[in-house]
């Protein structure tokens, strides 16, 4: 079962006691360099869940995105997004939407072009992408600027327009590396609330308190391996404050999961 | 669809003209050569001599800026964010090199004609019998090798900085260059040869089959060149 399973079998009991997950990790590794990033990762996040990303050193959660973009090589393990085993456009490549940082929409597209590309190379149908865009745009606050090259736009709506184009194909899986940074917290969770319930997010942050009300699950990659995968809930009812810090002390302070699955907060 | 987004980015950011200046300048440059013996310089090899010349440093100019172009797409992250969107990573270096291919080749065409001009107004052209087929084949060749050295610098912008993809590029064609001179057996086999065979051109003396060899080991070069980039781009990193 992925996020795109019909609505029907998603409202049975027994689909949802099946707990199916979005994004499965097994045994991950990837060296840059001489320095071990990823050594060994188990991640499963369940379908719907709002995953941060803590990562010590800082680099391996913003690489682990990569990898699940296909934008990085991984050196070992396994990978399944969306039910999928494979990358790239036959695969799950269709189904993720992935914003780096930088994002690297070309500065003199305008966003309606920025969107209508995404659309197109995504594969939306023709009949949905005009209506699509005209939607991202309004939801973004873009419309009045939609045929303004992005390069003379702000930095704040530069960068919404590269989540608008990273959404425009319905991903079931959002993969974004310190989105909409310049932003505001109250603006930021306003502009990532999920349009549905079944799209999985996962994003990476060094700064894991400015994405408090974006997400409900934190995962902590300390020196390659998954040392917490909580919720936050949990670590603000133990009065762990939401820094790397905080994060790195309370899994510490826990046992090590050992490819467990997520609890639901 | 990234033909198109290659050739804005060159626009953008003025190497598109860049490259249709150094190709065109090429042909100005040949066009002075009946000229030039009035100011008391006479080029040795004539107009096709002086046209070569300038080809190389076009050819080289044009790889160079084509590989400081894409190395800066790949740092920006616009390969990351095409490729991201399932585009194949093939199909990013193909587009790109198409777009410079394609380029070299616009501006290539009305400075050859500008060239053969000049070549039939010097006063021993009659003598030479130079053939416009034997022109049409060198020229051929010299494309070539343009497109090779081009393909040869995207190839180097995979792996380096925008900064230093440039240098390596102008170096490396300098040495290809080199070699070429000091060890004359092996330049039929290098890159550059077709442009060396049009250097010969005013002379009448290449023929037909050294021109074709020429031409065929440049697409070869090209054909191995891109495929390495294909094979390496699709494990680097975007």
């Amino acid at each position: 079962m992925t996020s795109s399973t019909p609505e029907a079998l998603w409202s049975a009991r027994a689909a949802r006691l099946l707990r199916p997950s979005a994004v499965r990790c097994r045994g991950l590794t990837r060296t840059v360099g001489r320095r071990r990033l990823l050594d060994g990762l188990h991640l499963w996040v369940p379908v719907g869940a709002r995953l941060l990303l803590v990562s010590s050193p800082a680099e391996s959660a913003p690489l682990l995105l990569r990898i699940l973009a296909g934008l990085a090589r991984r050196d070992g393990g396994t990978l399944q997004i969306a039910g999928l085993s494979q990358p790239g456009p036959h695969g799950w490549g269709p189904r993720v939407a992935f914003l780096g940082r930088p994002d690297g929409v070309p500065r003199w597209m305008t966003p309606r072009e920025a969107l209508q590309f995404s659309a197109d190379v995504t594969g939306l149908d023709a009949s949905e992408r005009q209506r699509r865009c005209d939607e991202l745009l309004e939801r973004f606050g873009l419309q009045t600027l939609a045929d303004r090259p992005i390069g003379r736009l702000s930095a704040l709506l530069a960068e919404r327009v590269g989540l608008a184009a990273a959404l425009v194909s319905h991903p079931e899986v959002l993969l974004l590396d310190e989105p909409l940074s310049g932003h505001g917290p109250l603006e930021r969770e306003l502009l990532l609330q999920p349009l549905t319930p079944r799209v999985t997010t996962l994003i990476a942050s060094r700064i894991p308190a400015a994405q408090r009300n974006v997400c409900d699950q934190v995962a902590f990659i300390s020196d390659g391996r998954l040392a917490l995968h909580a919720g936050i809930a949990e670590l603000e009812a133990e009065g762990v404050p939401l820094t790397r810090e905080g994060v790195e002390e309370f899994a510490g302070r826990r046992r090590r999961p050992t490819a467990t699955r997520a609890t639901r907060p | 669809m990234t033909v198109g987004i290659a050739l804005k980015e060159l626009w953008i950011s003025f190497r598109l003209l860049a490259v249709l200046v150094l190709f065109a300048a090429a042909g100005v440059l040949a066009a002075t050569a009946p000229l030039l013996p009035a100011i008391g310089l006479s080029p040795e090899g004539g107009a096709a001599a002086l046209y070569a010349r300038a080809l190389a440093v076009a050819a080289a100019g044009a790889a160079a800026l084509g590989g400081t172009a894409f190395a800066g797409e790949r740092r920006r992250g616009g390969l990351g964010w095409l490729a991201a969107r399932s585009i194949p990573r093939s199909l990013l270096l193909l587009g790109w090199f198409a777009a410079l291919a394609g380029l070299a080749l616009v501006g290539m065409l009305p400075s050859a004609m500008l060239t053969w001009l000049a070549m039939t107004g010097e006063p021993a052209f009659g003598l030479r019998g130079v053939s416009p087929v034997v022109f049409g084949v060198a020229l051929l060749a010299a494309m070539a090798d343009a497109v090779a050295w081009i393909a040869a610098g995207l190839l180097v912008g995979i792996f380096l900085t925008a900064r230093l993809a440039g240098a390596v590029i102008l170096l490396l064609l300098a040495a290809i260059l080199l070699l070429g001179t000091l060890v004359p057996s092996l330049a039929t086999y290098l890159p550059g040869a077709g442009i060396a065979l049009l250097a010969e051109a005013s002379s009448g003396s290449p023929g037909l089959e050294a021109g074709l060899r020429a031409g065929g080991v440049g697409l070869l070069i090209t054909a191995l060149l891109l495929a390495v980039g294909i094979v390496t781009l699709r494990r680097r990193d975007l």
